[in-house]
């Protein structure tokens, strides 16, 4: 049996292709650091987004061995990790983004004292709806969703 | 059903849910280390190369 089941994490395509793209250009306008006008501070910011593309992992997964639902946010170093009891959840709901109803959704956890906690911020519904329904089938707990 | 009741509750009364997951100390972590960094690095390019 897997140790553990990802049921979202932040796409490693997007992360290799569009981090590695802008790290390669800030490496070689830093080469020719001495020799052109590209402003610093613009440098640095380019840097910035580059190295976060490239290298901040985010992922929310399902811990069988403890029986607890991880999300983690890494980048380099482990930045924060949230461990949640799986037999705390109550309930799991699947709510429309208030502003964009048709096109997004959030996975919100319920716990026994009516308390709501947002799992994964709002993304697109598909993913949402998948998030909540895996989470469902994996720990038995009843997702309700908004139709 | 009732054991599954039984073991829910004695953990999600002790339980308290967790802040939201960001705040400013989070973006500072992410945010200031590779500032600093290539700051700290442009400006020895500048000073050791020269322009």
């Amino acid at each position: 049996m897997e140790k553990k089941t990802t049921l979202w994490r932040n796409n490693r395509f997007i992360s290799w292709f569009f981090g590695g793209f802008i790290l390669i250009v800030v490496a070689m306008n830093g080469y020719f650091l001495d020799t052109n006008d590209f402003p610093i501070p613009a440098w640095v910011a380019l840097g910035t987004l580059g190295y976060l593309l490239f290298f901040a992992r985010h992922e929310i997964y399902l811990d069988h061995e403890k029986n607890e639902l991880v999300r983690r946010l890494r980048c380099f170093y482990l930045i924060k990790e949230q461990r949640i009891p799986v037999e705390a959840i109550e309930s799991i709901e699947l709510s429309q983004d208030k502003l964009q109803p048709r096109k997004k959704g959030a996975v919100n956890l319920i716990f026994a004292n009516g308390k709501q906690f947002n799992l994964s911020g709002t993304s697109p519904l598909y993913k949402a709806s998948k998030i909540a329904r895996q989470l469902g089938e994996l720990t038995g707990k009843p997702v309700k969703s908004f139709n | 059903m009732p054991e599954r009741q039984d073991n829910s509750s004695d953990t999600s009364r002790g339980f308290t849910p967790p802040p939201p997951f960001y705040n400013t100390a989070i973006f500072a972590r992410l945010i200031l280390p590779p500032v600093i960094g290539l700051s700290i690095l442009a400006l020895l390019i500048r000073y050791i190369i020269g322009a």
